[in-house]
């Protein structure tokens, strides 16, 4: 029911967020970027991995445990930003019926929850050495399996209409609602319980050397980037599945 | 405003009529509670200690039990479409059906709270905090899963689904009233957690309506 308007009015947002609107410009896009991505996605991670596992110092009480920091807290800062940009982009297809935002949620969802299922179970492979436990019921890992409940059932509900376009509204509105509580939850586990260390990448800027930045930050970036080719992939085939249904149904 | 209150007179009647639902979620808030003592050890106090989690656990899946209907019978039958035509705003409607909702479950729930609070071993005195607890919570209950479940109309397996995703978004006021009703127990200051879930339910109390009447219209346009 919705196909990309033939003339797109330019708005405040500039030509590039209306341009994008149209699914044929976007896979024109998505040609180089999705392998460009995924070659430097590649080429990060193998040496963040390298670096992060042969080339940076143990910690000084943690010994060789704070390796799995390389993958852990990448993976928290993915998990986040992913539902960030799903909000956003629910919002962003729901007010302007922009066309790529409303099938991005429904595409990066189980990448996204992907990384949250990364961070669980790193942090539990991380806190039996550590806390001598597999799992606490800590503020900030509840708040993270809450996060993962979120994905899961943002994909459950957008499955669960036979009408895909009604699916994707229910999902957008369900992502809005979620955004607005996600501070609230935050708050609410750090009040009843917390174990967790603080985070320490920005505000104990020092207390982190170098040596273990270099392969945090070579992590996270390729973290960044793979989500960017996976996003890219799964784009494609969201408006191949859609352009298939429109050709076989007759509609959407 | 008489629209608002003939909406939900009208739920108040149909449940006279027909009675089962209120009445069976209450019921299955008593059973689910007094099955917590076979489950557990025998141990003395520790079901006192477990109480007020008991009762919030069995409050919450009670609640959940009835939202499934908090508008799918209205919008099946067409009664959602009658009633959007009225000169009262989506979001009153909206508004009156989540009241009437928390009437006939979450005030319910509240009360049989006291004698389910008191079989569970909580002083008389303690029960009233709890009940409060309780009867915020419910009414939050009411308000969020209204709006959720005017995301599900014309979904498959809705009343699942709908569990899947409102319950994470009561943990914030589980924590909470937990918290309260622990700490009144322990003849600490409880008065802070309550009002944290009176802000709770007063911020839900605009926007949850108003999210309702936003999901009304685009199933309405959609379908």
């Amino acid at each position: 029911m919705s196909s990309a308007p033939a003339n797109t009015r330019p708005s405040t947002f500039g030509a590039v967020f209306t341009r994008l609107a149209n699914p044929t410009r976007f896979l024109a896009l998505s040609r180089w970027l999705m392998p460009l991505s995924a070659a430097l996605a590649a080429l990060l991670l193998g040496a963040g991995l390298y670096v992060a596992f042969f080339d940076s110092p143990p910690d000084y009480q943690q010994g060789d445990t704070v390796r799995i920091m390389y993958l852990h807290v990448p993976a928290a800062w993915m998990a986040l930003f992913t539902y960030v940009s799903m909000a956003i982009a629910a919002f962003i297809g729901l007010v302007w019926k922009h066309v790529l935002a409303e099938l991005y949620a429904k595409a990066v969802a189980p990448v996204g929850a992907a990384f949250t299922f990364i961070c669980l179970v790193t942090g539990s492979l991380w806190g039996r050495p550590m806390w001598g436990t597999w799992w606490v019921w800590d503020a900030r890992l509840t708040s993270v399996l809450v996060l993962f409940f979120l994905y899961i059932g943002y994909m459950a509900l957008v499955d669960a209409f036979d009408d895909a376009q009604r699916g994707l509204n229910a999902g957008a509105g369900l992502l809005l609602i979620g955004a607005v509580n996600i501070p609230v939850i935050k708050y609410s586990v750090e009040w009843w319980n917390t174990l967790h260390q603080p985070s320490g990448i920005l505000s104990m800027k020092s207390s982190v050397d170098a040596s273990m930045l270099l392969p945090l930050g070579l992590m996270a970036l390729g973290f960044q980037l793979l989500f960017v080719a996976l996003a890219c992939l799964r784009l494609e085939t969201e408006i191949a599945r859609r352009r298939l249904a429109a050709r076989t149904a007759g509609g959407y | 405003m008489s629209a608002f209150f003939a909406i939900i007179g009208r739920d108040l009647r149909l449940f006279a009529a027909r009675g089962s639902d209120a009445v069976g979620v209450l019921f299955f808030f008593i059973v689910v509670v007094s099955l917590f003592p076979f489950s557990m050890a025998n141990e003395p106090g520790l079901l006192l200690k477990s109480a007020p989690g008991i009762l919030w656990v069995g409050a919450l899946l009670a609640g959940l039990l009835s939202l499934e209907n908090i508008h799918l019978r209205d919008y099946e039958d067409g009664t959602l479409d009658l009633m959007l035509m009225s000169p009262l705003p989506p979001m009153g409607i909206a508004g009156a059906k989540m009241l009437s909702h928390w009437l006939l479950s979450g005030a319910m729930l509240t009360l049989a709270s006291l004698p389910a609070g008191i079989m569970l071993g909580i002083a008389p005195e303690g029960v009233l905090p709890l009940a409060l607890s309780l009867g915020l919570g419910t009414l939050y209950i009411s308000l969020l899963g209204g709006a959720a479940a005017a995301l599900t109309f014309g979904a498959r397996r809705s009343g699942l689904l709908l569990a899947v995703l409102v319950l994470p978004l009561l943990v914030p006021m589980l924590i909470l009233g937990v918290l309260a009703a622990e700490a009144s127990l322990a003849d600490l200051p409880y008065k802070a957690y309550l009002l944290l879930q009176l802000a709770l339910v007063v911020a839900a109390l605009p926007l949850a309506p108003a999210a309702a009447a936003a999901f009304f219209n685009m199933h309405l346009r959609s379908s």
